[in-house]
């Protein structure tokens, strides 16, 4: 059954996140329950198959159903300019404690726009937590991304991702 | 050769932007993302990670599994001895690795069975080495049942071990081997499947009771009850019946839990994160007497969460709600006010009462009167343009049968009326823990139909959003959900009834969808394309005003409230910020981010619901979509199948 798109939009940060959620879980009702029960005090959601939901953050799924998630990193010019390329040398990620496994894509291409939707020049998957084992893609291009998803059924988070980059030309067409 | 430099993917904080070129990319965005926030769920600081996740937060279901159709709450005062409650939960909400003040560690417990394990403390995993633990006695009274409940959670997707709750130990030496219950259940693995035992100490001599083994079919989150009623044990996870045993007399209280890997510690954990009580205080009385219910429905059916954590069917009763559209619900004086609603069963023209008042028939038009789905039980028949001896009003219905629909009380005598048969507005009452058909005291007017929009105002219920005339909005008096006469003896009453088509503030100049309160100080009309507000009280005074003639609310619920007294809503064009006191224009929020998103969306193919979560901070924006044919209308923006033609009820 397909997903239902849905935002979130974050007041602290005045940004807009779309989520999805099992049709299924809809909602097709919502109140934010304000009862004198701490533990039970929160926002629930009324699905189309008649259970009563909420959020918690330990939970790494939605009710058993697997949470895809995922996020394209916002792009960055390897050589600093729009004129030249860049050489991605080596990829540096710092996993916090308590993070699921994260999967990792480079991807590089000519401009913002086609590396947007340019398909991985490397992959993998960050295991374990704190620092992890640079990557090393040395991948040309004159922009690249890098896209995190899940890559187990747990939630993860990022501390930090760096990367070493070196100006190697013009850009060119093909 | 250029030197190599340093450079940061950052985690776009910022969100989605597709407003720009791509060159042009603002920083800290991102044109594509999907279930992250950009404060993580782990510690919950802000540098990326996936959502929080979905989980039932009660484990009926609802409705034999229909749609959820009303979210609503009532806060209610106990007065008797039998409206009070006990409650103690506790969510470990605190540093460090020990449970914290009035926790012990069992000691009694065999040390070659202590085993490391992780509960969750302060939002974190903590490692605890005393895996078993008791609670210093909790002031419920054993004289009425009590429940003990243990909510407890996956971790990755997979159950890892056995999960104890202790109870009935003795009060001054609490060892559940001696004295006392152990009820086990034992969870693994990803395919939800669980078994356990519950066992009843004596003198230190144990007598086993087998749970009922079966799955749940996935490894979710879900409370492991024990239900203690007098010397009887009922045990259940996620709503499934374990175990209902009739065990031996126990004089102790206490209670404790215990958490425990099977063979996979650290690589697997077991995880509870909140432990509660509930049951009566000792001697019947105490302290919490205010209690806050949910009310809903799905099915047509209305549940409550009479036992906390439990939603139950309010049975007993006849009343239903619709179950075709979100339906919506309002508070005031400890009851729940409920703008029930569908498209009208039958309308007509010329229909005929007989000399008692009692008898309606349609002759010529109506033969069969059953075949129209008519309901006593939830409907009512308005009567208007009543000539000979006809008054007037709302009848609720005493009997249908083929030749005349029988009222329950006298519609005057003999003559010809206009007609209405519709479903009624309801009232829950959590005191008495029914339903019932909101009916106006006699000789005070009657409680419009057919609205589906409803609030409350100035200790007013607010009506709104008739199919029939979708400008006008009613008030009640002030201070009495029941007396909806419009024209009082006294003209000057400043808390009389008033509606739209007889207050100096007048009707809304547009199709209303929406009705935002604010306190006492103002109350926002939403409407198909604009945004009006009453300020001040409809009877003394109030004025309506424009806000804005070019945004208006999608929807009945396309709104929230912030934690700021400001209003988030979503409008033809998305999503809008109205500042707290509606005091200046609407803010466009999503226009300049997401030029193509959250635009033009038609509440007749998606529920659009909006709501403040206060754990995230911020506004969910939901778009679910509707099964075709599922609704009936909304005002204005949606199919409208069967819309009415004849007037609504006109203020006596």
């Amino acid at each position: 059954m397909a997903d239902n798109s849905h935002f979130f939009y974050d007041v602290r940060l005045d940004s807009f996140l779309p989520d999805s959620h099992n049709d299924l879980h809809g909602p097709l009702a919502v109140l934010n329950f304000q009862t004198e029960i701490m533990e039970q005090r929160r926002m629930l959601v009324g699905g189309k198959d008649g259970y009563i939901r909420g959020y918690e953050a330990l939970h790494d799924t939605d009710d058993g159903y697997a949470i895809t998630s995922y996020v394209l990193l916002p792009p960055v010019r390897l050589a600093g300019d729009e004129y030249h390329d860049g050489l991605l040398y080596e990829l540096i990620a710092t996993v916090p404690e308590g993070s699921g496994d994260i999967d990792y894509e480079v991807r590089v291409a000519r401009s913002h726009e086609e590396v947007a939707k340019a398909s991985a020049f490397l992959s993998g998957t960050w295991d374990g937590e704190g620092l992890q084992t640079t990557v090393r893609p040395r991948a040309r291009g004159a922009s690249a991304v890098v896209r995190l998803s899940n890559g187990e059924g747990r939630r993860w988070a990022i501390e930090q991702l760096v990367g070493v980059v070196r100006p190697v030309g013009k850009t060119r067409v093909a | 050769m250029a030197k190599k430099s340093i450079i940061q993917f950052p985690f776009p904080l910022g969100g989605l932007d597709r407003s720009v070129s791509y060159r042009a990319q603002p920083p800290y965005t991102t044109t594509d993302m999907l279930n992250v926030r950009a404060y993580e769920t782990i510690e919950g600081r802000a540098r990326g990670g996936q959502r929080p996740g979905l989980v039932k937060a009660f484990a009926e279901e609802l409705g034999d599994g229909s749609p959820l159709r009303m979210l609503a709450q009532v806060t209610s005062v106990g007065t008797t001895a039998g409206g009070y409650y006990y409650y103690w939960s506790d969510e470990f909400n605190r540093d460090g690795s020990d449970l914290g003040p009035g926790w012990n560690d069992a000691t009694w417990w065999p040390t070659l069975l202590q085993s490391p394990t992780k509960i969750v403390i302060g939002g974190a995993l903590v490692e605890r080495q005393t895996s078993a633990s008791v609670r210093d006695q909790l002031e419920f009274s054993t004289a009425y049942p009590y429940l003990i409940e243990v909510r407890i959670v996956p971790y990755g997707g997979q159950h890892w071990g056995d999960y104890w709750i202790f109870a009935r130990m003795d009060d001054d030496d609490p060892e559940a081997t001696d004295e006392g219950i152990i009820a086990q259940i034992t969870l693994t693995g990803d395919t939800g499947a669980y078994s356990g035992r519950l066992t009843s100490f004596s003198g230190g001599l144990p007598t086993l009771y087998a749970f009922t083994p079966g799955s749940t079919g996935s490894a979710t989150a879900g409370w492991f009850k024990v239900l203690v009623n007098a010397d009887n044990i009922q045990c259940s996870w996620q709503d499934q019946l374990l175990v209902s045993a009739d065990i031996a007399a126990h004089s102790g209280k206490r209670i404790g839990f215990r958490l425990s890997t099977i063979g996979t510690y650290p690589t697997g954990l077991c995880l509870a994160d909140v432990i509660r009580v509930q049951g009566t205080p000792v001697g019947g009385l105490g302290t919490q007497r205010r209690r806050t219910y949910l009310v809903a429905s799905a099915g047509t059916k209305i549940y409550a969460d009479r036992t906390i954590g439990e939603m139950s069917e309010i049975s007993g009763v006849a009343a239903r709600l619709s179950d075709k559209h979100l339906v919506l619900a309002a508070e005031h004086h400890q009851k729940l006010y409920i703008a029930d609603w569908d498209p009208p069963r039958i309308i007509g023209t010329s229909g005929t009462i007989d000399a008692t008042g009692l008898q309606l028939t349609h002759p010529g038009e109506v033969t069969d009167w059953t075949s129209y789905g008519i309901d006593a039980d939830n409907d009512v028949v308005v009567i208007s343009d009543g000539l000979g001896l006809v008054v007037d009003g709302t009848y609720q219905i005493d009997s249908v049968a083929a030749s005349m629909v029988t009222l329950a009380a006298s519609a005057g005598g003999a003559g010809t009326c206009t007609y209405r048969i519709e479903r009624a507005p309801k009232v829950y009452d959590p005191a008495e823990n029914t339903v019932s058909i909101w009916a106006a005291t006699a000789t005070q007017g009657q409680v419009p139909t057919g609205c589906h929009l409803i609030c409350t105002y100035r200790d007013r219920m607010i009506l709104a959003g008739p199919d029939d005339d979708p400008h006008i909005w009613f008030a009640s008096r002030s201070g009495d959900a029941y007396d909806w006469d419009y024209l009082p003896e006294d003209p000057t009453d400043a808390g009389r009834a008033v509606s739209g088509a007889n207050s100096d503030a007048g009707k809304v100049g547009d199709v209303i969808t929406a009705l935002i309160p604010f306190s006492d100080d103002f109350l926002v009309f939403g409407c198909k394309g604009s945004l009006w507000v009453m300020r001040g009280d409809p009877a003394w005074g109030g004025t309506l005003d424009a806000l804005s003639y070019d945004v208006g609310i999608v929807g009945a619920k396309s709104w929230c409230q912030g934690p700021s007294g400001e209003f988030y809503f979503l409008s033809a064009d998305g999503l809008y910020r109205l500042p707290p006191g509606a005091t200046g224009r609407p803010e466009p929020l999503s226009t300049e981010k997401l030029p193509h998103e959250l635009m033009r969306l038609n509440p007749a193919t998606h529920e659009v619901l909006l709501e403040w979560d206060d754990q995230q901070k911020g506004v969910h924006i939901y778009l679910a979509p509707i099964a075709a044919g599922a609704v009936g209308s909304y005002v204005g923006l949606g199919s409208s199948p069967e819309a009415s033609p004849s007037p609504s009820p006109e203020p006596q």
